[in-house]
């Protein structure tokens, strides 16, 4: 059963990383309903990281053959991969961006499968600073690295933590900010903020330029690698894996940043950067094996930790939560079963992911045929189904539409949902944390200073504020300074 | 550019402010016992000092990009789809409590894919019918979900 739902996960992350204008965290919420009535919590998580893994295989498709990222970690793909094409070396591109990513997931499982079990041990000795300090430091990064203005992503990330208020004090048990409204005593449902970002937020935003894509005709041939390419780009691969598994650790990291970072050091340490926009093949296989990787990775903070460090992960987080498994350092040894079957599927999705991606890749291109003028209804649907399904509940369903329409506005006005999802996911730990921490030191925020852990945390959290501005400074520094 | 960041500036400024005046009422708990409002208090004056730092942020007149006439909100026309598209969402809610899922199904992808999307009839209607049906398949039969059956008891 199993292996079945890791099939699934994987065939339908492909097919969302092959179709343009869905990503994987919107998929992962509109398929969550379907998990509600799952049995097995390892089940629901087994299919729900084979989209998200999925769908970085899938990416690449669009974005070798279209010149349009399938999702927005594969961006840089099209710069080399579209030219690849263009020059009749589609088959050569795809191929080296399946084997990346196959080697890139597998290298990263395996960091996952040492990494995660001594982490959560050492995670066991947090207590509430400790935990207070570890939320803060995710939502600064999750922040830092989310978008262009800083500011912006400061401004969703306080509205996402003052969104997972509303409803009953957990302490007190007195009604916050409802409104007076007694459905909103239970608080906002993560599903419901979710599928309205992600889900009906997209699809109205995307409504307004979808325009009908241009598949490049030529045959699809050698999707092989030779021994050629793969001289050229078997360090490429490597860097790129090493890469992505650090990104993807980072919150706010995740697979976008990993395979912008991967792209820009395998042009700098190139003998001929000069080929790189041209068709380089290290231009695919860099990034594409570096948002594997870290696809994979970002799975450590949330196993060992508890944490979640990006939207996807944030709604494997709320899957746990809703199939009654609480994330913490914990699981690994309450739940083993769920950490190693999610190990274990992974590396049998790997190997599916590449019979999907190499002998089949025709099927995929067949796919980017669907308009979008089909698909953007049958998702409204899935979204006002699914919503509705959770607790047959229609205020549920216009609250999903509310932020809808507030996604389609942020995404208008360039605000960043992602450290919004995250704040709203973190937000009861880090409310929790922090006021047990002031109850045990009787109101004294030298608490989260004077614990060893805490205060490492927080000099990392200075630190990042530190170079923000210091890069900020360099950068004014260098505008100012007249080029010559 | 400027204007539409300064009124989210403004709207996000009267949240920070709704919030600071809510978590006060709530209590910010006495000494060493922090209250239900202590949280909010602090995220309403965060929201408020970030909303009044995108305003400033943004003040002056409108710049396009390398002496263009700004962007505006919506290219010509650029607004029919998402609003008439909303506006459908919003019918497809009223609906479904009044006709039934089935039935709101079926005129919501007439609505969508005729009315606002402009495929032809003969298509919109193939996807009404195999897009209901495969919904019904998946939610009621396999996922066993107990979709509202409005006036029709369909």
């Amino acid at each position: 059963m199993n292996l079945f739902y890791a099939a699934l996960g994987a065939v339908l992350g492909t097919a969302v990383g092959v179709l343009p204008g869905l990503g994987p965290a919107a998929t992962i919420a509109l398929l969550l309903p379907i998990t509600f009535k799952i049995p097995s919590p390892l089940t629901a998580v087994i299919m729900l990281s084979g989209i998200y893994y999925g769908a970085m295989y899938g990416g690449s498709t669009t974005s070798i053959l279209l010149n349009i990222p399938g999702e927005a970690a594969s961006v840089v793909t099209c710069i080399d991969g579209y030219e690849m094409a263009k020059k009749g070396r589609a088959g050569a591109a795809l191929g080296i961006a399946a084997i990346g990513s196959f080697i890139a997931g597998t290298l990263g499982i395996l960091g996952l499968q040492l990494l995660a079990p001594p982490l959560a041990s050492f995670a066991l000795e947090f207590g509430p600073p400790e935990y207070a300090a570890l939320t803060f430091l995710g939502l600064l990064l999750s922040v830092y690295l989310s978008g262009s203005s800083v500011l912006k992503g400061i401004i969703t990330a306080i509205l996402g933590l003052a969104l997972s208020l509303v409803g009953l004090d957990s302490v007190a048990g007195t009604p916050r900010y409802t409104l007076g409204v007694l459905e909103l005593q239970g608080g906002i449902d993560m599903i419901t903020v979710i599928m309205g970002l992600f889900g009906v937020g997209e699809i109205l935003y995307n409504m307004e330029s979808a325009t009908e894509v241009q598949i490049l005709t030529t045959k699809i041939t050698h999707i092989y690698p030779t021994l050629k390419d793969w001289a050229a780009s078997k360090w490429a691969v490597l860097r790129g894996s090493g890469i992505g598994f650090f990104t993807g650790l980072l919150p706010g990291g995740g697979a976008i940043i990993a395979s912008l970072i991967a792209y820009a050091v395998e042009k700098k340490v190139a003998a001929d950067p000069s080929r790189f926009g041209h068709g380089a093949i290290e231009g695919v296989a860099s990034p594409e094996s570096a948002n594997n990787a870290a696809a994979t990775s970002s799975f450590i903070p949330l196993l060992s930790l508890g944490i979640p460090g990006n939207p996807a992960i944030a709604i494997i987080f709320a899957a746990l939560l809703i199939h009654g498994i609480q994330p913490s350092p914990s699981l690994i040894n309450e739940h083993p079963d769920v950490f190693w079957g999610v190990v274990a599927s992974m590396y049998i999705g790997n190997m599916m992911l590449l019979f999907l991606n190499l002998p089949l890749v025709g099927m995929w291109v067949q796919l980017l045929k669907v308009r979008y003028a089909i698909l953007a209804p049958v998702i409204c649907v899935i979204c006002l189904l699914g919503v509705y399904s959770f607790q047959s509940s229609f205020f549920d369903v216009w609250v999903m539409l509310l932020f809808g329409g507030v996604g389609y506005f942020m995404r208008k006005l360039d605000f960043e949902s992602g450290p919004l999802i995250l704040a709203f996911v973190l937000g009861p730990i880090f409310e929790l944390s922090v006021r047990q921490s002031l109850r045990i030191s009787m109101g004294s925020p030298v608490i989260f200073v004077t614990r060893p852990i805490s205060a490492t945390l927080l000099v990392v959290a200075v630190l990042v504020i530190i170079g923000y501005f210091s890069i900020g400074a360099r950068k004014k520094r260098k505008t100012a300074t007249p080029a010559g | 550019m400027k204007k539409r960041q300064r009124i989210a500036g403004y709207v996000l400024l009267a949240g920070g402010l709704w919030f600071i005046y809510q978590s006060l009422g709530l209590s910010l708990g006495p000494q060493g016992q922090p209250g239900p409002g202590f949280l909010g208090f602090f995220l309403g004056l965060g929201l408020a000092v970030c909303a009044a730092g995108l305003i400033l942020h943004n003040r002056g007149p409108e710049e396009g990009a390398s002496g263009l006439p700004p962007k505006p909100f919506w290219s010509e026309g650029a607004w029919k789809k998402p609003v008439f598209a909303l506006g459908a969402l919003i019918l497809f809610i009223l609906m479904m409590w009044l006709l039934g899922a089935l039935v709101t199904m079926v005129l919501f992808f007439l609505v969508w894919l005729h009315g606002i999307e402009k495929t032809n009839w003969v298509l919109a209607s193939l996807v009404a019918v195999i897009g209901t049906a495969s919904f019904y398949l998946v939610f009621a039969v396999l996922l066993q979900i107990s979709l509202p059956k409005g006036i029709f008891f369909l």
